[in-house]
């Protein structure tokens, strides 16, 4: 109990008098505080007086504590407040914050003023959420006494993505904490000293060499236009504000879409972001207008005539697609589903191919592939990994393998960094880059064929060395003895040889994994090169075993609802909520919620699908994504179907083209990578005459006159899908109820299946379209992050 | 070898070197002396010697203070006490070796005094010189007589003896002698050192930081400096008996890289340390372990400020940091940690030594013991002095500094640094210590002390202590980085002979914004030089602004230099000397500066002949 301003109030233990002051609705101007960042006690606004202690303790650093008489308003303080933020403006252009006609002016200033130099908020792309103006406003400021210095500092706009006018910066701080603080970059930093103190780079390189990673956090915690996002600093206050969920990976990061005459403009990350919390990275908060309001995005239904594409009505479209599709035989079919679907889509594309056309033959182009999901399911018991975002952030431990984080899943390093700070070891066993070193204590390069010597290696050093959750393994792991027997073969000095590593460095990771506590495993699409990708997971499984954290296994899937989309059962073997097809319990719920009668014999995968097309097996397919192998052989197909939201390749032998609505302008739900069912909410009307997938999907099983495809909206197709999936009961993540008894794997050295296939990829794409060619700052930046492809395998 | 052992070898070593049969030359070796020339000597004494075919043994000792006698040099011969010498210059040097080690002519015309046991005829005791009559050296007290880096020496002079009796006692028992004595932090704040060292001393946990602040950064500052240079296990001895009582098992020192030579001392230092068994695991054969890590810093003013100190020394840029949480609590990475300035560490030894009655014996009510000053400005005798706290500023300028040089009028004195004020001539009887310096709106701060006469201007003074208090500003918080500049500005204005009235009052009400709101102590003092001033010389500011003139001829805006018809008599140097081609005139007549092209430089006034006197310097002449 504390009295703040004559009122009795309780505060938690570790707050802050400004938290406190907040939480009970007291204002006290501030300027470098921000949420989630360290108190700085710069800028000297929330001063504050308190019994008993001497000066004017500033707010945002000072720990309540019981007793506390504050007062956090009185004319001194005011004064005193009002000091200082006169020096603060004498160095800001503040020509518009003093004018007695401002208000006046702002009316006639309704239209964006593109200048160069800012002068005045007139003239300034943060004028409508300034927060100095704002505090300057709260304290009345009628006049500068002292003379105005304009630092005259070079505009900085060479980077990419976003402009820096230092002559507006008031050295709050924010920017330099928020990227060494929550995103373990530091790309920044105070440079100088004394009056020419400036925010900037190491030896004043460009960001681009500095390490930025142009996640724009910078921006978003800036108060004043210092930082501007260059796409969209001159629209003004948005129209209106969207929140939804970031489709272009599978963390799931929560942003806001801002929307200004009908488009999405811009996106920044949503504060409340369950997954996120207020981060996003270059893909979300730069990349989404650009891609999404593209010249050539798809408008209209094309179907092929005398050999051309034309368009068509809807009507036409589905009806010509009805008609062919239902020619064939059911083994003669096959979909080819994108991991970008929503929910809601997959779930309808795989129940139209199962009912409408009776045929298993789906699979993702997805690192959900079987194999892994299968193997994930002798860990789990599920087709997922089990760990959270928020145990990552809890864990002693981390291991990235097989994925370049920073650039793959950015938003992700934030939580590593978080348990970084905490004390984690965090190790990453891959490729190697050297803004690496930032993030992660040990790198190890080893290409992926090494991954399997590697974590046997380490697995043997646990075992032999002992120091593991002796009480973990003995109460609830299986197998124990197998697993050590199986281990003998492994020499620690060949596994060394073989990963060209030192002996030590194996050691050392083991010893960090046993000494750490719980830890996370973080595995990325790169162990798809290995022999056997599902052996790699149950070697990182084992490891987590050991160290009695069953649930710290993440996959890093590189589609944005990998997950959702295997969950909803678009896959050859399973229906949704991974029941077996050929399991009759099964088999007869669906057929009785579908009123149909389903296949029973799992489909084709992938490849067998992508093979059948090309041997001529396949006779239709049906594509709603463009990831196909380019090196894939459509000729032979007689009938393709592909949704798409841009023109792609596929089109050259496409007999009919669906244009799809973009994330931004659907609504329905995906499941990121921790299980995490979230909402997409239009934040704009579909371009031209498209449609989101699952209505494309409806029209068309409208047309084959099947029941069971009647939805008016995105959220009924959720309701059904509540229904019939076990696993889903709403937004959130989904329970993974973890098996009382694990079993530990033994090791085992397998060859690689023949019938795998390795094909490339843009590494930053949505639904095939290179985000690169969409964005070209984001070209720059991977040409200088020196990610060119990546590759994906898909086994059978 | 246990330390009785060692102790017993060094003493004999420091008699064998204090009764050597062949003559000695202490070389005063420190920074100071480096400067002045004394490489130069002691080379051109290894050159005579082996042209003379004398054996003479160098030994390089510390700085014993008088920086205006420097070079010096001690010569000692026969087991006769040395004989100090002062400026000496490689000329001279010849001459006197010849004079008295051949001649057996000890040159008292030359001689300073003697230092050591037993007297010489016609040579004072060097303690008996002016300088260092008033001076009780208890810190200093090896500076310049032993060779830094004989740790030898230092055992000898009761080295390690502290650290030795501290082992016998409990870490509260060491902290309850240094309360007894009464010492405070010689860094500037004057917080007792003992306070600070329980609070830490009561926090539990595994690692505990004791951290020497040897980031000197005050201009005219020195005396960090000179101690390290002179005798470094006195600091580090310190180090040794603060760790012991905060339960320490770091240390670090953390000093400026300007200063290479106290880096090597210190490192060559620490090395001898750990060979006794001084620092490492089991310090002396007692449970204590100890290290310590030299951290350079880059040179910031600001890093002197504790927090911004500790994140210097874990790599960051150096800012102050929010208190709470206070370092005691929770410092370098995150462990409690205790910063004590190099003077007060170098103090510490002595005080266990001897007790803390004992030094508390020293000094004045509130402020014990002895406290080393720079004594530098417009004063006659500069240099590194140490005066027991409550020594007048009387005896510090006129007895021990001589008065002013050029005997000017006396005008006021600077203590404290860019932090502190300038205390005017009414107050010369002021005793010196923290309370009466207090009391006279400046601060004791780490020891500098500046003498300022009648030709200093007070606004000008002000603005440098101000420029370099906004230069080193860490550019963290608002007040402190834009308010010192805002300050400046206007005393540049008054300065350019352009202030209004109005801007003294505007210059007060940014002062004490600057001084409420400011995060760390290097901007809430910032403004106390021009505070201070405006109290004590507002006349002077007012005569800036209302006459446009500068009485102490000092703000080129404000003056101009004018050339007596009358006086000149042509001879033509100052024409020669004028860089700017502003002066005119031919030979044997009247020159005249022509004021567009003057660039006040102030050559034509040095080098006109005393005998005429010619050139003037004039203010006021704009009203």
């Amino acid at each position: 109990m504390l009295t703040i301003d004559g009122k009795e109030v309780d505060f938690k233990e570790g707050a802050t008098v400004l938290e406190v002051a907040t939480d009970n609705g007291i204002y006290i101007p501030t300027l470098c505080t921000h949420s989630g960042l360290l108190p700085f006690g710069a800028c000297r606004l929330c001063l504050i007086k308190i019994e008993n202690m001497r000066g004017f303790p500033p707010a945002c650093t000072t720990p309540a504590a019981e007793e506390m008489k504050i007062i956090t308003n009185d004319p001194e303080l005011n004064s005193l407040r009002k000091n200082v933020l006169e020096l603060i403006l004498s160095e800001h252009p503040h020509s518009c914050i003093i004018c007695d006609k401002k208000e006046l002016c702002s009316y006639y200033h309704i239209s964006p003023t593109k200048s160069g130099h800012v002068t005045g908020c007139a003239f300034c792309p943060n004028k409508d959420r300034c927060e100095l103006k704002q505090v300057a406003e709260y304290l009345g400021i009628k006049e500068i006494r002292f003379p105005f210095t304009y630092k005259n500092l070079p505009l900085e706009r060479e980077d990419p993505f976003f402009d820096r006018d230092y002559n507006l910066c008031i050295l709050c701080g924010r920017c330099v904490r928020v990227c060494q603080e929550i995103r373990g970059i530091g790309a920044i930093s105070f440079t100088k000293r004394g009056h020419d103190t400036k925010i900037g780079t190491a030896f004043g390189k460009s960001h681009l060499d500095g390490g930025c990673q142009f996640c724009g956090a910078c921006v978003d915690a800036c108060p004043t236009g210092a930082l501007s996002a260059r796409g969209s600093k001159w629209h003004g206050v948005p129209d209106k504000e969207t929140t939804t969920t970031c489709a272009l990976c599978s963390v799931g990061c929560s942003l806001k879409l801002e929307t200004k005459w009908d488009r999405v403009m811009a996106a920044h990350p949503d504060t409340e972001g369950p997954a996120n919390q207020g981060q996003a990275c270059v893909r979300g908060r730069f990349s989404i207008p650009a891609l999404v309001n593209g010249a050539n995005r798809l408008k209209y239904p094309l179907i092929r005539r005398n050999g051309r594409l034309v368009p068509a009505t809807w009507d036409e479209a589905a009806e010509l697609a009805a008609v062919k599709l239902g020619k064939y035989l059911p083994g003669e079919t096959a979909f080819l589903t994108s991991p970008f679907l929503t929910n809601e889509a997959a779930y309808l594309l795989q129940k139209f191919a199962r009912v409408c056309l009776v045929t298993n033959n789906i699979d993702t182009a997805s690192f959900f592939s079987v194999p892994v999901i299968e193997s994930q399911m002798k860990c789990s018991g599920m087709g997922a990994g089990t760990g959270t975002i928020e145990n990552i952030a809890k864990s002693g431990w981390i291991i990235v393998i097989g994925d370049d984080l920073l650039a793959s899943h950015p938003v992700l390093t934030v939580n590593v960094n978080q348990a970084r700070k905490q004390g984690a070891t965090v190790s990453l066993i891959g490729s190697e880059r050297d803004i690496n070193s930032r993030m992660f204590d040990t790198c190890v390069s080893v290409e992926p064929s090494g991954y399997f010597p590697l974590l046997s290696g380490i697995l043997k050093t646990i075992v032999e060395k002992g120091g593991f959750d002796k009480n973990f393994v003995t109460g609830k792991c299986d197998d124990f003895d197998k697993l050590k027997s199986s281990l003998k073969k492994i020499d620690i000095k060949t596994v060394a040889g073989t990963c060209g590593i030192s002996q030590s460095l194996i050691k050392k990771l083991a010893t960090t994994i046993v000494s750490s506590g719980r830890g996370s495993i973080l595995y990325g699409p790169k162990i798809l090169e290995c022999d056997d990708p599902a052996q790699i997971i149950s070697l990182l499984f084992n490891i987590l075993l050991l160290a009695g954290s069953p649930a710290g296994l993440v996959p890093l899937s590189d589609g944005a609802n990998s997950q959702g989309v295997a969950d909803m059962g678009a896959l050859p073997n399973f229906l949704p909520g991974y029941q077996h097809v050929t399991d009759k319990d099964s088999l007869t719920v669906f057929e009785n919620a579908w009123s149909a009668k389903l296949p029973e014999k799992p489909g084709l995968s992938y490849p067998e699908i992508l093979n059948g097309a090309a041997e001529g097996s396949i006779k239709a397919l049906y594509v709603t994504g463009g990831e196909i192998p380019q090196e894939t052989s459509l000729e032979r197909l007689d009938f393709l179907v592909a949704h798409g939201i841009y023109p792609s390749p596929l089109f050259e032998t496409a007999d009919i083209v669906f244009p799809a609505a973009a994330f931004t302008e659907e609504d329905g739900t995906i499941t990121s990578l921790e299980r995490r069912v979230q909402p997409l909410q239009a934040g704009a009307k579909p371009v031209g005459m498209s449609m989101p997938d699952w209505k494309i999907i409806c029209k068309i099983a409208e047309k084959m006159n099947v029941k069971g495809f009647e939805f008016s909206s995105a959220s009924e197709v959720f309701d059904e899908i509540c229904k019939v999936n076990p696993l889903i009961s709403g937004h959130g993540i989904w329970d993974l109820k973890l098996k009382d008894k694990f079993t530990l794997t033994p090791v085992k050295k397998t060859a690689r299946s023949k019938k795998s296939m390795l094909y490339e990829k843009p590494f930053w794409h949505y639904r095939g379209v290179d985000l690169t060619e969409k964005v070209s700052d984001l070209k720059i930046l991977r040409k200088k992050m020196n990610i060119e492809h990546r590759t994906s395998n898909i086994e059978c | 070898m246990d330390f009785a052992e060692i102790r017993k070898k060094a003493i004999a070593g420091w008699k064998d070197l204090v009764s050597s049969k062949t003559p000695v030359i202490y070389l005063g070796a420190a920074t100071c002396g480096r400067a002045a020339g004394i490489e130069a000597v002691a080379e051109e004494i290894r050159k005579i010697s082996k042209e003379l075919s004398l054996n003479i043994r160098l030994v390089e000792v510390g700085c014993i203070g008088p920086c205006y006698l420097e070079p010096l040099i001690y010569i000692q011969k026969n087991g006769y006490p040395s004989v100090c010498y002062g400026k000496i210059t490689p000329r001279k040097i010849k001459k006197l070796l010849e004079d008295y080690l051949i001649n057996n002519d000890p040159r008292p015309d030359l001689a300073l005094g003697t230092l050591g046991d037993g007297q010489i005829n016609g040579i004072p005791g060097l303690f008996e010189h002016p300088m260092l009559k008033y001076q009780t050296r208890l810190v200093l007290r090896n500076c310049g007589i032993i060779d830094p880096e004989q740790i030898d020496h230092y055992i000898a002079r009761y080295g390690y003896l502290g650290i030795k009796k501290a082992l016998g006692m409990s870490p509260s028992e060491v902290i309850d002698e240094v309360k007894t004595s009464g010492i405070r932090g010689r860094g500037g704040a004057g917080f007792p050192t003992w306070k600070k060292w329980e609070i830490c001393h009561n926090v539990q946990s595994d690692d505990k930081y004791l951290i020497c602040n040897a980031d000197e950064g005050d201009p005219g500052a020195f005396m960090n400096r000179s101690l390290l240079e002179g005798d470094p296990h006195a600091v580090l001895e310190g180090l040794l008996i603060g760790a012991y009582a905060i339960g320490a098992n770091h240390g670090y020192i953390y000093i400026r890289a300007e200063y290479p030579l106290a880096i090597k001392r210190l490192e060559h230092a620490i090395s001898q340390m750990k060979s006794y068994n001084l620092l490492g695991n089991n310090i002396l054969g007692s449970d204590f372990s100890f290290d310590i890590k030299i951290k350079k810093g880059a040179g910031a003013f600001v890093c002197g400020e504790e927090t911004a100190l500790i994140a210097s020394v874990m790599g960051k840029r150096g800012m102050p940091m929010p208190r709470p949480p206070f370092p005691a609590i929770s410092g370098v990475w995150g462990k409690p940690t205790i910063i004590n300035n190099v003077e007060t560490l170098g103090t510490l030894a002595t005080i266990i030594r001897r007790g803390g009655e004992w030094f508390a014996g020293f000094g004045s009510k509130f402020s014990k013991g002895t406290k080393t000053f720079s004594l530098v400005g417009k004063v006659k005798r500069t240099g590194l002095i140490e005066i027991p706290l409550g020594t007048p500023l009387k005896t510090i300028i006129f007895d021990i500094g001589g008065g002013t040089s050029g005997d000017k009028k006396f005008k006021a004195v600077q203590t404290g640094g860019p932090s502190g004020g300038c205390i005017p001539a009414e107050l010369i009887s002021l005793p010196v210590d923290y309370e009466s310096l207090m009391s006279a709106y400046s601060i004791m701060g780490s020891g500098g002390m500046i003498v300022l006469d009648e030709d200093t201007c007070v606004v000008d003074i002000a603005s440098y202590f101000l420029s370099f208090i906004q230069a080193e500003s860490c550019g963290k918080c608002s007040p402190c980085r834009i308010g010192t500049k805002v300050m400046l500005d206007i005393l540049e204005k008054i300065k350019s002979g352009k202030g209004e009235m109005a801007d003294i009052d505007k210059l007060i009400s940014l002062a004490k914004t600057i001084k409420k709101a400011s995060l760390c102590g290097l901007g809430q003092t910032a403004p106390n030089s021009v505070l201070s001033t405006l109290r004590y010389f507002r006349s002077e500011y007012e005569a800036h602004i209302i006459d446009k003139s500068c009485p102490a001829l000092v703000c080129k805006d404000l003056i101009k230099y004018t050339i007596s018809k009358e006086k000149c008599a042509g001879c033509g140097i100052c024409r020669e000397k004028c860089p700017a081609g502003a002066i005119t005139g031919k030979k044997k007549k009247a020159h005249i500066i022509n004021e567009s092209l003057c660039v006040k430089c102030g050559i034509c006034y040095q080098v006109c002949p005393a005998k005429y006197g010619a050139v003037e310097k004039k203010t006021g002449f704009l009203t």
